[in-house]
């Protein structure tokens, strides 16, 4: 299998604080890696330094088998990164559509914004996710689901190597749980790869390959899903197992 | 499960129609319309001397001067930045270019550089902004008292006249009855208005205002951006410093002093949230012309021309307080 990601030693820290420690981290073609800790683990910077918005203070980034340095989230963009942000990054006065295209419009005469293009193909995508936002309404006013869709929606504009998704499920609805996971297993199905950071067990236990738990900036544990239990899992989160 | 209703949350709110945010925009600018339709219609009929072709000349060559800057400033204001130092400006380019015609260079020549200027002015302003951190409205004030403190070190503070004819005659002049002053402003209001809808680059200015660190992940060229928004502010008072020398005969470090004020009222009149993301080309130009109107028609009344200093206060305060309300509405 072809690996996608391959992080090696990869420190971080913001002044005195070591947000990662010596994380090493290899994502395969086509898995669904869940990736669990405490809030304070260093979830969230390993996806930002991911994304291109933090540099490692050391370590290395392989990417699709290069050495890369993603210097901003357009570098890890352009390598096939996609990004769904915990706050989901949207911006409430645009449209939907403007949203989903954001810093990609599509074009017409070389500068003009193509606003027929860009609406009739976030209609697609958000019917893909069977979500009933609109592509010309603006986002102010809709709801933690509709607003998940737009967010996901972004990532399929390219054909991302790896999507990172950060907390999918914390701010929709209990109905809504179901179609981001079998929206993940889509993308494993299409063979992209994915990282799935979320606080719920259940979520990661359905749709994840592999689970990497974190725990104050280290990784404790990185094993096939077959081979962890949710207690063992619950207890490398807590502390109260200290590596497996 | 009925899969087409996931995803489909109730509606928080009731402006998620972009329509219905458009229409509002509309009425706002239809309110504003009607509001200076009224203050002339009153001015005709109380003062003798309101509805004669000199005066309305004369406010819209005024209203044209402070449109001009008002679309800058709403340029700047949709990123959630302000522009304080456009007064500044505006008197610095009228010194620029009344100094380089009196040295005999070409009108075309004058003016470019003066416009140059402008570019670098703004490029300083969003240089601090965005690489030194500061924000807007400090950066923008030291701009405010920087660039009135240069114009009057290079004319010596002393008016500078003796302009070329040509050049005076500009500000007076029309095309087939309409003023050079109101088709500058038509050649604003055109790229501006493409810019805002139609570009990227408008999609990015909306972006930035909205929800700048989300435009950030993004990627949006956020850097970028801004330094357009200041330098094409910057340049639109080097374009309005250049006509007010035309206009007055004269280049003078106090031309266009306290009109960013104006440039801000005008904005707001006309619609812009000081918050960000939301403006347009036609509410900053129906704002410049109620402000214009109002100080004719005080000069007219015989009200102390103070009078009209101490009203835009309060106009900004009325509609900027209005403004809160409805953000904390939602």
């Amino acid at each position: 299998m072809t690996e996608i990601v391959n992080l090696s030693n990869i420190y971080k820290s913001f002044g005195a604080v070591q947000a990662l420690i010596d994380f090493n981290l290899s994502i395969n073609e086509g898995e669904i890696v869940g990736l669990m800790g405490d809030n304070g683990a260093g979830k969230s910077t390993l996806l930002k330094i991911l994304a291109g918005n933090f540099l490692p203070t050391s370590g290395n980034i392989n990417f699709n088998g290069e050495d890369v340095v993603f210097n901003n989230p357009k570098d890890a963009r352009k390598a096939g990164v996609e990004v769904v942000y915990q706050d989901l990054a949207l911006c409430d006065h645009l449209t939907a559509a403007k949203n989903i295209y954001l810093s990609r419009e599509a074009k017409r005469f070389g500068f003009l914004l193509d606003h027929k293009k860009m609406n009739e193909t976030s209609q697609k995508l958000l019917d893909e996710l069977n979500s009933s936002a609109r592509p010309g309404d603006v986002v102010t006013g809709m709801s933690g689901g509709q607003r998940q869709a737009i967010a996901i929606a972004r990532t399929r504009l390219s054909e991302p190597k790896i999507v990172l998704m950060d907390e999918p499920t914390a701010a929709v609805s209990v109905a809504q749980v179901p179609v981001i996971l079998d929206y993940i297993r889509s993308l494993k199905k299409q063979n992209h790869s994915v990282l799935l950071i979320s606080h719920r067990l259940p979520d990661i236990m359905e749709v994840c390959d592999r689970i990497a738990v974190m725990r104050l900036g280290e990784k404790v544990c990185d094993k096939n899903k077959s081979d962890c239990n949710p207690e063992e899992i619950t207890g490398l989160i807590t502390g109260a197992i200290k590596s497996a | 499960m009925d899969l087409m209703e996931l995803f489909t949350g109730p509606r928080k709110g009731a402006v998620a129609d972009p329509r219905v945010a458009r229409l509002r925009m509309y009425l706002n600018n239809l309110a504003v319309f009607f509001l200076v339709c009224a203050m002339w219609i009153t001015l005709s009929l109380v003062t003798s001397t309101f509805a004669t072709t000199g005066n309305i000349t004369n406010v819209l060559r005024q209203s044209s001067l402070w449109s001009i800057i008002a679309i800058g400033q709403t340029v700047v204001l949709i990123t959630a930045g302000i522009d304080l130092s456009i007064g500044s400006v505006v008197g610095l380019s009228s010194c620029i270019v009344a100094l380089m015609l009196n040295k005999g260079y070409p009108i075309s020549v004058s003016c470019v550089f003066t416009c140059l200027c402008g570019l670098g002015v703004g490029a300083v302003h969003a240089f601090g902004i965005t690489k030194g951190k500061l924000p807007p409205f400090i950066m923008t004030l030291a701009g405010l008292t920087t660039w009135f403190g240069v114009g009057l070190l290079i004319t010596g503070a002393m008016p500078i006249g003796n302009l070329p004819a040509d050049f005076k005659n500009f500000s007076r002049g029309d095309v087939l009855g309409i003023p050079n002053l109101f088709l500058c402003v038509i050649g604003v209001m055109i790229p501006t208005y493409i810019i805002l809808n139609h570009t990227r680059l408008g999609n990015h200015l909306y972006s930035i205002g909205s929800n700048r660190p989300g435009a950030e992940l993004n990627a949006v060229p956020v850097t970028r951006t801004i330094f357009f928004a200041y330098m094409y502010s910057s340049l639109l008072a080097s374009i309005v410093g250049i006509l007010v020398a035309a206009r007055l005969s004269l280049g003078i470090a106090s031309n266009g002093f306290t009109w960013e004020l104006q440039a801000v009222a005008s904005s707001v009149i006309g619609g812009t949230s000081l918050f960000g993301a939301v403006g347009g080309v036609f509410g900053p130009v129906l704002g410049a012309t109620v402000l214009s109107t109002i100080n004719n028609g005080a000069n007219l009344l015989n009200v102390q021309p103070y009078w009209q200093r101490i009203l835009t206060g309060v106009i900004i305060v009325a509609v900027v307080f209005f403004d809160q309300l409805k953000k904390r509405g939602k």
